[in-house]
């Protein structure tokens, strides 16, 4: 079933797809784009769970969190030039009972838009590494 | 009074053995063309950029990220250089490289009116946004040499 409008989502944006000055088009491109539920784990917990579970290899580093309101982003879907009905469905896995995902084939267009739209955290200082 | 000093006697170094006969040290015999393809990348897409297709072409295996990562394409990697060796980039912009789920690596730069191309690099063709007139499609990689014109 899928979420409420009314929750808010994050994103892991990791270092393949952020280069300090452009964001990946294809941050949310393809099928079952991965999100997780701030209603169950909140953003300052996403940090230490995002670090252990996506940084793989090392090299990928977790630089920021975006986070957007489900009802933002399906606004965005509907405004898009080719119209896509966005939802967010939960998914549970081991490591994060908050995970969700997004079903619909999402463009490079609609995902740039998104990107856009989201409110990005960057890592609080003292979990930055050396 | 005179001293006379000892005659000099040899204590030239010399090698036991020829330097010829000597075994080379181990060291990696660079791909032909490789110092070329580092070279350009170093010159079109700056420092960063060159460390990034490092990273994503040497660190990135199967399984990155949450486990779904795909490698990157050696097809794409071919696509790429060719491409970087035919496009000129507006004046003091370096754009930036990036490496997709699927294994492709993206490319995103802004024209000289400030407004987004992207292409996609993969294994099986070249994708392109340009923003400036809305115009997206894809190129097969035979057709690689179509792209610079395509996005003046």
């Amino acid at each position: 079933m899928a979420l409420d409008a009314t929750e808010e989502i994050v994103r892991a944006i990791c270092s393949d797809k952020f280069d300090g000055e452009r964001y990946s088009p294809s941050l949310f491109k393809g099928e079952n784009t991965s999100v997780s539920r701030l209603s169950v784990i909140p953003l300052e917990e996403h940090w230490d769970l995002f670090q252990k579970n996506v940084q793989v290899p090392p090299e990928r580093i977790l630089v920021q969190i975006g986070q957007i309101h489900i009802g933002a982003m399906q606004r965005v879907g509907e405004e898009h030039l080719t119209k896509l009905q966005l939802t967010v469905e939960p998914d549970p896995l081991d490591w994060n009972p908050g995970h969700a995902v997004m079903p619909q084939n999402i463009s490079k267009g609609l995902s740039k838009k998104i990107t856009k739209k989201m409110e990005k955290h960057s890592i609080p200082t003292h979990l930055q590494k050396a | 009074m005179t001293t006379t000093f000892p005659c000099p006697v040899d204590k030239t170094f010399q090698f036991t053995t020829p330097i010829q006969s000597a075994p080379v040290g181990c060291y990696q015999v660079p791909v032909p063309g490789e110092i070329d393809r580092d070279g350009l990348a170093i010159t079109k897409l700056g420092a960063r950029g060159w460390g990034r297709l490092h990273h994503f072409r040497n660190y990135y295996n199967a399984g990155w990220g949450e486990g779904q990562g795909k490698p990157v394409s050696p097809k794409a990697v071919e696509a790429f250089y060719q491409f970087l060796a035919l496009i000129e980039f507006p004046a003091n912009i370096k754009p930036s490289i990036f490496l997709t789920d699927q294994g492709s690596l993206e490319l995103c730069w802004e024209n000289e009116s400030g407004n987004d191309i992207q292409l996609e690099f993969s294994s099986t063709g070249i994708e392109y946004y340009i923003e400036s007139n809305e115009q997206e499609g894809t190129l097969g990689l035979l057709e690689i040499a179509e792209l610079p014109n395509r996005l003046r």
